[in-house]
C-alpha cells in the first residue's frame, strides 16, 4: 500500500499518478466529446432540432459525469488514511 | 410553472446539489469557482429555468462552504480555497484536543451565516432595485455605464489590498488586452471559454507542469498520509455548539460581510474579520475557536450576499463573487435568445416567487447540509479520502471546461482557453487575486477602449 510503479506528483496537496490522470482524462474527455457530437443525431431521432444547443451542453456534461463515475471506480485514490 | 411544482423541483435539485457538493467540498484542492461555475453555466447554457438553477446554485454554495471546513477540522487539510485561512485555527484546536469542538462550531456557524445572509441581503436586494437602473445609464467623464465605474473601483481596491499590489495593478491592462484580442480573433464576443479558462487556470497550470522536464519539485515517492482525529457522538442541537459571543459575532459579521461582498472579495473578508476576532482575544485557544466559527459564517454570507444583491438589485456583476462563480447568471446566452438568465428570471417570475423559492432552497440546503455534516462528517471524510481519486475529479472539470470552450469558439476556443488559463494562473500564483481577473474580463471592452 502506498507504492505504485507510476510517477507520483503532488498538486494542491493531493498526490496524483500521471498514467491514472491520463486515463481519467481520456475517459471523461472522450465521453464528454462523444456525447457532444452525438447530440445532432439524438435530436433528429427525437424530431426536436430546436433543442440541439441545449442538449449538446447537457449531454456533454452528462458524459463527463459518467466519466467521473467510471474513473472513480477504476482508479485508486493516492491517500493513506490513518485514524488517531 | 405553478409554485408547488417549482418548490418540488427546487427540493430535488437542492438536495442533489447539497449531496454532490458536500463530497466535492471535502476533497482537498477543489477550488470553489472551478467546481461551481462550469456546472452552473452548463445548466444555464442548456436553457434550464434560471430560478431552478438559482436554487441549485444556492444549494452548492451552502453545502460547499460548510463541507470544505470539515477536513480542515479533522485533518488540517483545507477542502477548498476559502478554508485555507481556517487551517491555523484548526491546528491550534488540534494542539489542545479541540478538533471535534471546532468541527461542530464551524458547521453550526456556517448555518448561522446562511440564515443571516439570506434574511438581510434578499430583502435589501429588492429595496436596492432602483439603483440597478441608475447603474445601467451612461454617466461621468468616460460616459461608461455606472456599474463599470463600480467594477473598475473594485478592481483597484482589490489590487491594492492584494499581496502583490504592483503586479495586480500591472495585470489589469495586459489581461484586458488578452481578452479583447482573443475576442477579435474569434470574431465574436466570446465569454464562456475565457471565463472558464480563468476558473480552471491554476489546476491547468499544475497539470501542464507535469509535462515539463523541470517537474521534479512536484514528484513524490509515496501516497499522501492523512491523519483523522477521533470524534465522539455530536449533539444535533445547534445551541450546544456555540457560545453566546460566538453566535453574536458570527451573526453580526456575516450580515456585514454579506453586504460588503457586493463589491469586495469573499476571501479577503474572511481573512480580515477572522483575524480581527482572533487578535481581539488574549487566549490562543479561545481566539482560534472564535475566529474559526466567524470565518465559517462569513464564507457562507459572502457567497450569498455577493450573488443576490448584484443578481436581483443591480443586474450587473459588481464584485469578485458576481463576476466570478455567479457570473453565469449575468452572461448573455443563446439559450435565452441572447438575454441573460438574470433578465429571464425577473421577467418570468414575480418578486414573491423569487423570494419564496430562493429562501426555501437556501434554508432547506442549510438544514440538510447541517444534519448530514453534524451526523456523518467523520464517515463522509473517510469515504471521500478513501474512495474518490483526485485524478477523476480534476479530469472531469477539465473535460467540462474543454467541451464548453469548444462549444463557445471551436478548436480556437480550446487553445484560447489554455492560453488564458496559463496566464491567469501565472498571475494568481504570484499573488494576484483571481477576483481581479474576473472583474477585468467583465470590464475588458471599456478598459481597452481607454487605450485607443
Amino acid at each position: 500500500m502506498g507504492k505504485t510503479s507510476q510517477n507520483l506528483y503532488e498538486i494542491f496537496g493531493e498526490v496524483i499518478a500521471e498514467h491514472d490522470f491520463l486515463k481519467a482524462f481520456l475517459i471523461t474527455g472522450g465521453l464528454a466529446f462523444l456525447m457532444y457530437f452525438s447530440a445532432p443525431k439524438i435530436v433528429s431521432m427525437l424530431g426536436r432540432e430546436d433543442l440541439l444547443n441545449a442538449l449538446r451542453v447537457t449531454l456533454s456534461a452528462l458524459g463527463a459525469f459518467f466519466g467521473f463515475i467510471v474513473s472513480t471506480a477504476i482508479i485508486e485514490p493516492k491517500r493513506i488514511v490513518e485514524e488517531e | 410553472m405553478d409554485i408547488v411544482s417549482l418548490l418540488i423541483q427546487a427540493t430535488f435539485l437542492t438536495a442533489f446539489s447539497v449531496l454532490l457538493y458536500i463530497i466535492i467540498g471535502m476533497i482537498p484542492g477543489t477550488d470553489e469557482t472551478a467546481t461551481i461555475a462550469p456546472i452552473t453555466l452548463a445548466f444555464l447554457a442548456a436553457g434550464f429555468d434560471p430560478l431552478l438553477v438559482l436554487a441549485w446554485f444556492m444549494g452548492t454554495i451552502v453545502a460547499f462552504k460548510a463541507a470544505d471546513a470539515v477536513p480542515t477540522a479533522l485533518a488540517a487539510i483545507p477542502g477548498g480555497v476559502m478554508a485555507v485561512p481556517q487551517v491555523p485555527d484548526a491546528l491550534v484546536a488540534r494542539k489542545y484536543g479541540y478538533s471535534e469542538i471546532i468541527l461542530r462550531k464551524g458547521i453550526t456557524a456556517s448555518v448561522i451565516g446562511t440564515v443571516v445572509a439570506i434574511a438581510i441581503t434578499l430583502p435589501l436586494s429588492f429595496y436596492l432595485t432602483p439603483l440597478g437602473e441608475l447603474l445601467k445609464n451612461p454617466a461621468g467623464p468616460l460616459d461608461w455605464p455606472g456599474w463599470v465605474y463600480l467594477i473598475v473601483a473594485g478592481i483597484l481596491l482589490l489590487a491594492v489590498m492584494s499581496k502583490a499590489k504592483v503586479l495586480a495593478l500591472l495585470a489589469i491592462f495586459p489581461f484586458a488586452m488578452l481578452v479583447q484580442g482573443l475576442r477579435g480573433l474569434y470574431g465574436q464576443s466570446a465569454f464562456i471559454s475565457i471565463f472558464l479558462a480563468i476558473t480552471i487556470g491554476p489546476i491547468l497550470y499544475e497539470l501542464l507542469t507535469l509535462i515539463s522536464p523541470n517537474n521534479h519539485h512536484l514528484k513524490r515517492q509515496d501516497y499522501a498520509r492523512i491523519k483523522l482525529v477521533k470524534t465522539g457522538k455530536i449533539s444535533l442541537n445547534p445551541l450546544h455548539h456555540l457560545t453566546k459571543v460566538e453566535v453574536m459575532l458570527s451573526s453580526l459579521l456575516a450580515g456585514l460581510s454579506g453586504i460588503l461582498a457586493t463589491f469586495m472579495s469573499p476571501v479577503g473578508l474572511t481573512v480580515l474579520f477572522g483575524d480581527l476576532v482572533k487578535e481581539s482575544q488574549k487566549d490562543e485557544l479561545k481566539g482560534s475557536l472564535m475566529a474559526y466559527a466567524v470565518r465559517d459564517a462569513i464564507k457562507n454570507a459572502t457567497y450569498i450576499g455577493g450573488t443576490l444583491i448584484p443578481l436581483i438589485a443591480l443586474g450587473v456583476p459588481t464584485g469578485p463573487m458576481s463576476a466570478g462563480p455567479a457570473h453565469p447568471f449575468f452572461a448573455e446566452l443563446a439559450a435565452f435568445g441572447g438575454l441573460t438568465p438574470r433578465d429571464v428570471l425577473l421577467q418570468r417570475y414575480s418578486t414573491s416567487t423569487i423570494i419564496l423559492v430562493t429562501v426555501y432552497a437556501t434554508l432547506f440546503a442549510a438544514v440538510l447540509a447541517y444534519l448530514i455534516l453534524i451526523k456523518y462528517s467523520k464517515q463522509l471524510t473517510r469515504f471521500v479520502f478513501k474512495k474518490v481519486p483526485a485524478e477523476a475529479l480534476y479530469a472531469t472539470f477539465l473535460a467540462i471546461v474543454l467541451v464548453l470552450a469548444y462549444n463557445d469558439a471551436g478548436i480556437a476556443g480550446i487553445f484560447g482557453s489554455i492560453l488564458v488559463g496559463l496566464i491567469s494562473a501565472t498571475f494568481v500564483r504570484n499573488g494576484v487575486s483571481i477576483g481581479i481577473l474576473f472583474m477585468v474580463l467583465v470590464a475588458a471592452p471599456y478598459l481597452v477602449g481607454l487605450l485607443f
